[in-house]
């Protein structure tokens, strides 16, 4: 169906980063983070809420400076947003004046190769299971749906990171589930490397196979998991379990101290 | 489908014939210094006629029906009451003669001055369209700067605040004096109003677009002449369209000051010259284009908010 792809290799060195009120406090949200993730792993970033996790995704779509450090993308340094990092959020932010297929079909507009790539849209709309959805407004359509959209809209750039904040966060358990394996699915079809941030350690141990666990702010990297378990998971054997445990332990301590 | 000849559907029709009826054989008060002409018949008459098509595509479109059905109740206590003024005005003369004219010499005046409501009309219409096609495109533009650029923001919008609401009255003797002639001074007037509403509303529209929407074009890879003119701009469509909105009404009241200016031509100046010489029959019939003309322009607002903001259908209703 698509060509799998190398996915990219994101290293982060010694970044910070402080938000300043308007009264000149500094108040810092990521302090001195070093991540290596490697091309085509799934890590999710943990942490308990407000953590900074968010702020770091946000530094590694180019969406923020950060204050200190440096991040590169296949040994590029980053230094804006680009359509080779793509961002999927909690909120699908679908363009509401357009239909599925325009939303769609968004990324190759302006990128100005929507001429020569126009059927990739309908494959892409396909592909995350909206067939017969194309030309529906985003307000006439479920969150769940609204969030294929997203994923398809994201996807259709073929970034070699995809980013995700919390993009199961405001759906019911049902689809949340469904759309996790799908997620899998285009995972591993496309081969692109994905972070997500999430709080929820059971889906970050269905999915990952890295789950870096955050301290709270400023955000500092306490611990790694790796995950090694082969998919499609079984989410309630031992081993998955055992590992949530684990996490859970890593952050309720750090926040008794 | 119904086929069946609904006859509510044709009560506007009876109306009208009836009112046609009553201009036709109640004879004029004596004291109307009239013609003798019943225009009022023959206006209902063709009303009549019109609203005899419509009843039959009614009853023959079941779609249509239902909708002109919902509408029947309104189009015949409108005929009845116009039917009412006849009464009133041609017939018994319950109302002072010279304010309130003869409905038959209302429209004898129009059939009359034709050529000059008609040239007054254009003046009108050009007046308007010009101040607000000019207003409106400067308004957008400059309320796209301002809610996009923090900067134009800052040295733009407080000056845009102190000038916009001031009453364009007050700008009428500094318009005779920089515009080289009457037309541009009044479209200068006209465009004033139309500009200051359409640009705070663009302006804010612009900075309350989701911030999200700016996040994922950037990932998306869109530059920012993209994402203004594909995600600011129809984003803030549906406040640029309430700017608009309110930069029209306001439009018409400037009209009339703008034509009274001392203008040659145009609606307002018809108006105010036809009331100086108590000619009230022609007051009457420059009030009613007058309330035509504005609302067809609104009509037309409508049109094309259903055009290009049709996709909010189901998120807001007017």
């Amino acid at each position: 169906m698509v060509e799998k792809m190398i996915g990219g290799h994101i290293k982060i060195d010694c970044v910070s980063k402080k938000f300043t009120n308007l009264l000149g406090e500094e108040n810092p949200a990521v302090n001195q983070v070093s991540l290596d993730i490697k091309p085509g792993e799934f890590v999710c970033l943990m942490g308990p809420s407000g953590c900074g996790k968010t702020t770091l995704l946000r530094i590694i779509a180019g969406l923020l400076r950060p204050d200190e450090g440096e991040l590169f993308l296949d040994d590029k340094p980053i230094n804006g947003p680009g359509c080779e990092r793509g961002l999927v959020f909690q909120n699908p932010e679908l363009f509401q004046w357009m239909n599925v297929e325009q939303n769609v079909a968004f990324g190759l507009k302006a990128r100005k190769v929507y001429a020569q790539q126009k059927e990739e849209v309908q494959k892409y709309i396909d592909m995350v299971g909206l067939n017969g959805f194309e030309k529906a407004l985003p307000h006439h359509l479920s969150g769940g749906m609204q969030q294929r959209a997203a994923f398809a809209r994201a996807l259709i750039n073929r970034p070699k990171v995809l980013l995700l904040d919390e993009p199961f966060g405001a759906l019911d358990a049902f689809t949340r589930v469904a759309l996790q394996e799908r997620l899998i699915d285009l995972w591993k079809t496309f081969g692109y490397t994905a972070v997500m941030v999430t709080h929820d350690a059971e889906e970050a141990v269905a999915l990952a196979t890295q789950i870096i666990v955050m301290s709270d702010r400023p955000a500092t990297v306490e611990e790694i998991f790796c995950n090694d378990l082969a998919y499609p998971r079984d989410r309630d054997s031992s081993e998955l379990i055992g590992m949530k445990k684990d996490i859970l332990n890593v952050l309720h301590l750090k926040n008794e101290l | 489908m119904a086929k069946k000849i609904m006859p509510r559907l044709f009560l506007p029709m009876l109306v009208s014939i009836a009112d046609a009826g009553i201009d036709f054989f109640i004879p004029t008060h004596p004291d109307i210094n009239s013609r003798g002409i019943p225009y009022f018949g023959y206006l209902m008459l063709l009303i009549a006629g019109w609203f005899c098509i419509v009843g039959i595509i009614a009853c023959v479109k079941k779609e249509y029906g239902v909708k002109y059905n919902a509408k029947v109740k309104f189009y015949t206590v409108i005929l009845l009451l116009l039917g009412l003024v006849d009464v009133l005005t041609d017939k018994l003369m319950a109302l002072p003669a010279v304010y309130f004219p003869s409905v038959n010499n209302v429209l004898a005046s129009a059939v009359d001055e034709r050529e000059m409501l008609l040239a007054c009309t254009f003046y009108s219409v050009r007046l308007l369209f010009l101040g607000i096609i000019i207003g409106g495109t400067i308004g957008v533009f400059t309320g796209v700067l301002i809610g996009w650029s923090k900067t134009i923001n800052y040295w733009l919008a407080p000056i845009a605040r102190f000038v916009g609401p001031l009453p364009t009255a007050i700008w009428i003797p500094i318009a005779l004096l920089v515009f080289p002639n009457l037309l541009s001074a009044s479209v200068f007037i006209v465009a004033l109003t139309m500009w200051f509403p359409t640009n705070v509303q663009t302006s804010s529209g612009i900075q309350n677009v989701t911030k999200g929407y700016y996040d994922v074009a950037d990932t998306l890879g869109a530059g920012t002449a993209y994402q203004i003119f594909h995600i600011a701009i129809p984003a803030a469509a549906p406040q640029i369209f309430v700017g608009i909105f309110s930069g029209v009404t306001a439009s018409f009241i400037s009209l009339m000051l703008a034509e009274l200016m001392g203008a040659r031509y145009g609606i307002g100046w018809y108006i105010n010259w036809k009331q100086q010489i108590m000619a009230y029959p022609n007051v009457w019939i420059a009030l009613i284009i007058l309330a035509i003309l504005c609302y067809s322009t609104i009509q037309l607002l409508f049109i094309l908010r259903k055009k290009f903001l049709g996709w909010q259908e189901g998120i807001i209703r007017w």
